[in-house]
């Protein structure tokens, strides 16, 4: 079948973007690199941790599932009908697969350097055929066990997400990613089925490549792998009522750490919507968070000359369709006078505005992130997926950090950074202190 | 390709046309001792701080905002019984921009090297005082992430006094005795007689290399130095040392540490790096399918080599009372690959899942750059193209023959001794 492929290119940045969407819903998005050894290929659908409760197309009562169940799912992609698993497959066309679990996507991806359309193929199959039985189930409870509990070691990963509790009521990006061991005790092969059956439909589900990649022949390729029978339509999900304000402004944990650890959150309360308006408003968090705390920033200068932050303090804001957040973290003597801080340098910047200049700069150097992304084929892989499936066209992002105004910033600045909204979640070293006896 | 600039400093271009960036890079390569390891992690952060033209931190990273978000990495990287202290400084290449940045860029590096802010002294003492302080965190944080911290417990018993036994942070107790003069006399050591590498990688034009060998390779002094060398880990014929350390975490992490004995440019080294990616490098590997997929023991259970001191890693996450029958695995799955229990098609894949992880280095500047660093520390002139055809040449024997000269020398067992994480 031949399909219309759309092209978006940019001069500049001597790159561009083939698009179509195959016959089956699919939307494959190829971004050629010449002269490179690898190829990337990222398969994800638009499902992941946070969607709990959903209502599967063709059904009229919601279906509510347990915590962890995709990520459950995602590990028990890789089992195939014939007792092997993908990796074999792939160990025979000498390809790196992977898979992962967000809150909003589950993907699943190779890198390889040689046969690429054949480790498509793999990739392809694999996804679109689902084995679940009653004893492969068992047997990944077991790892996914240890899976849990190494995040619950983790105080980098505990610190984040007592920070979603403290910011989010009803949320369901509070819940972890994999569930817990409890929850994932209530999963079986007919809910797995279930919920693969609602979500790994092609119209739910995108494929993006990056490499030296002919689409045509990925079209080819695709024609005779998928026929348009699954796509079912929307899937339509409750809209999440979340209150406006924080559950707490402060969440404290204690575990064998060296050093206080400490995020700092601010939920977002406007309403979520896709595409370019989602995009400008986060190109407008960033350029604040970078503005005010950035390392080019006075206020990171003082904190790090005072010692209390250290070059791992790191800002970032989450906005997808549906949740989003900012966040500043990293480690402290001090988590309170950190948070104390920033704060105050808030509520002035609200007052008194922001640095003109600073804000060129600071686009400046997104824009220049964005050229220097394009070293990197995975790298290009993870960010535009996700870019698209907000609606966002990745060749398109520096356009709008340009059409961010100084009024767009300011109104983000208010509405988003409210001081009387926002929580302080902290790791604290055990009572033992860091330091274990042998 | 390899330019000898003068006695004890080269110059390396990596020519590619694909990136968006350039790179250029300074190497220092020194010992790894127990008397300038944490000097040697200080000084880059040091160095960092301030320059006499850039003064403070926000100088540096408002300039680097303004050269299109160039950014400049200092750090140290252990190789073997040695270190190199880097100084690597990426920037977007003219044509994305419309303007040159490499003669900033070079007069940059060199001012970062050859001109840091010093008072009478020595170093600043404020920013002395700060960086001690970030190191002796960095230091103490190593417990922060339980793999590593098990990882490391089990190479410092192993090598106990000696360098490649020591965290590359170095040591808390070492940080009150340097003085802005100490680091100073430290630095103006290793600047004037370490065995020095330049690189530059990317797109460089005639008039911008120029800029690179009269701006920066021109300041440095000639000096009689070589690449630290290594004494490669070998096996004492002694039973594997048991360590068991109890710690408040939720999962138990083993690590069994062990010496190979195959010198790094030998052919063996190739079976020996092989053999590891069957045995326990890849998610086809005998450990991956057997301790993790087979029992569901552990969520990830594998093995690394490193290549220039010849040691092997073996790791992985599990329940307290696993102990017993994940080292049974383990040992079962290591007996396989001494006695030959190997399938074509196990070699076979590991050939080609190397071969496409090798071949993907070149679509790094960083990690070619480390690659030819590390050839040029070890003696050797491959290119990656040489490294996979001598792993494709592999054969089955000397899988076996190299994985009967390693020893297992540490099990070091951190035992999670609660069922919950911490208090909320």
């Amino acid at each position: 079948m031949r399909y219309e492929i759309k092209e978006f290119a940019s001069d500049e940045l001597k790159e561009k973007m083939l698009f179509a969407t195959h016959k089956s819903g699919l939307r494959v998005y190829v971004f050629p690199k010449k002269g490179f050894s690898k190829y990337y290929a990222i398969y994800g659908t638009d499902y992941g941790s946070t969607d709990r409760e959903f209502l599967v197309p063709g059904e009229s009562e919601k279906t509510v599932v347990p915590d962890g169940i995709a990520h459950f799912l995602e590990h028990k992609m890789f089992e195939q009908p014939d007792g092997s698993n993908a990796f074999d497959s792939f160990a025979i066309t000498g390809a790196s697969s992977n898979a992962f679990t967000s809150f909003d996507m589950t993907a699943y991806l190779f890198t390889c350097t040689d046969r690429f359309y054949e480790n498509l193929d793999i990739l392809i199959d694999f996804v679109n055929s689902p084995y679940f039985t009653d004893e492969n189930v068992n047997k990944e409870m077991g790892i996914i066990g240890q899976e849990i509990k190494m995040y619950d070691d983790d105080p980098g990963w505990r610190v984040f997400f007592n920070a979603l509790r403290a910011m989010f009521r009803d949320n369901p990006v509070k819940i972890d990613i994999a569930g817990t061991v409890e929850s994932i005790a209530k999963i079986n092969k007919d809910i797995l089925y279930k919920c693969y059956n609602t979500f790994y439909n092609p119209g739910n589900m995108i494929l993006v490549l990056v490499g030296d990649v002919d689409i045509n022949e990925v079209m080819d390729r695709l024609d005779k792998r998928m026929g348009d029978e699954k796509n079912l339509g929307e899937i339509k999900r409750p809209e999440v009522r979340e209150p406006a304000e924080r559950v707490t402004e402060f969440a404290e944990q204690r575990l064998v750490v060296s050093q206080p650890m400490f995020n700092i959150g601010f939920k977002d309360i406007t309403p979520f919507t896709g595409g370019e308006e989602l995009a400008k408003r986060e190109a407008a968090t960033e350029i604040i968070l970078d503005t005010l705390f950035g390392k080019s920033s006075d206020f990171y200068m003082e904190l790090y000359g005072e010692g209390l932050i250290d070059s791992g303090f790191s800002v970032e804001t989450e906005l997808e369709k549906r949740y989003g957040f900012s966040l500043m973290g990293g480690e402290s003597r001090d988590p309170k006078a950190v948070y104390e801080k920033i704060k105050k340098r808030i509520l002035k910047a609200q007052k008194e505005g922001i640095d003109k200049s600073d804000i060129e700069r600071t686009k400046k150097v997104m824009k220049a992130s964005g050229i220097k992304l394009f070293n990197y084929i995975e790298g290009m892989g993870n960010a535009y997926i996700r870019m698209l499936l907000k609606g966002i066209n990745p060749l398109d992002y520096n356009k709008v950090i340009d059409s961010v105004t100084y009024d767009d910033i300011m109104a983000r600045l208010k509405t988003h950074f409210d001081t009387n909204n926002c929580v302080l979640s902290t790791v604290l070293p055990t009572e033992s202190g860091g330091e274990a006896e042998r | 390709m390899t330019e000898h600039i003068k006695s004890g400093v080269d110059l390396k271009y990596i020519p590619a046309e694909k990136f968006k960036t350039n790179t250029i890079s300074v190497f220092f390569n020194i010992p790894l001792e127990k008397e300038t390891i944490t000097k040697a992690a200080l000084l880059p952060a040091v160095m960092k701080r301030g320059t006499e033209k850039h003064r403070t931190m926000t100088e540096i990273s408002k300039y680097l905002d303004d050269l299109y978000s160039a950014t400049l990495h200092a750090g140290i990287r252990v190789k073997g019984d040695g270190e190199v202290l880097y100084f690597t400084i990426e920037y977007i290449r003219d044509e994305f921009i419309g303007e040159s940045l490499t003669e900033k860029i070079v007069e940059l590096m060199r001012e970062f090297i050859f001109e840091p802010l010093c008072d009478e002294g020595g170093f600043d003492q404020e920013y002395l005082d700060g960086e001690k302080q970030n190191l002796k965190n960095a230091i103490e944080g190593l417990i922060n992430d339980k793999r590593e911290y098990v990882e490391f417990k089990c190479r410092e018993a192993m090598f106990e006094g000696e360098g490649y036994g020591m965290f590359e942070a170095g040591r808390v107790e070492d940080l009150p005795g340097i003085t802005g003069g100490g680091l100073y006399e430290f630095y103006k050591d290793v600047i004037s007689t370490a065995k020095t590498d330049i690189f530059i990688s990317g797109s460089f034009s005639d008039t911008a290399l120029s800029a690179v060998k009269s701006g920066l390779c021109g300041a440095f002094a000639e000096r009689d130095a070589k690449y630290a060398a290594t004494r490669i880990a070998e096996g004492s014929g002694n039973e594997p040392r048991e360590i068991v350390e109890e710690i408040p975490v939720v999962q138990s992490k083993l690590c069994i540490g062990l010496k190979c004995g195959v010198e790094p440019i030998s052919k063996m080294y190739y079976a020996l790096m092989l053999g590891g990616c069957v045995f326990g490098g890849s998610p086809f590997s005998k450990l991956f399918n057997n301790v993790r997929e087979k029992l569901s023991l552990a969520y990830y259970a594998a093995s690394r080599t490193e290549r220039f001191k010849s040691t092997m890693f073996i790791s992985c996450g599990i329940e307290t009372d696993k102990y017993g029958a994940a080292l049974d695995e383990i040992m079962v799955q290591f007996d396989k690959m001494k006695n030959g229990e190997i399938e074509d098609s196990e070699i076979k894949n590991s050939k080609r899942y190397m071969s496409g992880r090798f071949t993907s280095m070149k679509d790094s500047l960083r990690t070619m750059e480390d690659y030819y660093l590390s050839q040029a520390i070890m003696g050797s002139d491959d290119g990656i193209d040489e490294l996979i055809e001598r792993t494709n040449a592999v054969t089955k024997a000397e899988i076996v023959e190299a994985f009967n000269k390693i020893e297992i020398d540490v099990i070091y067992f951190l035992k999670g001794n609660t069922s919950e994480g911490g208090a909320e």
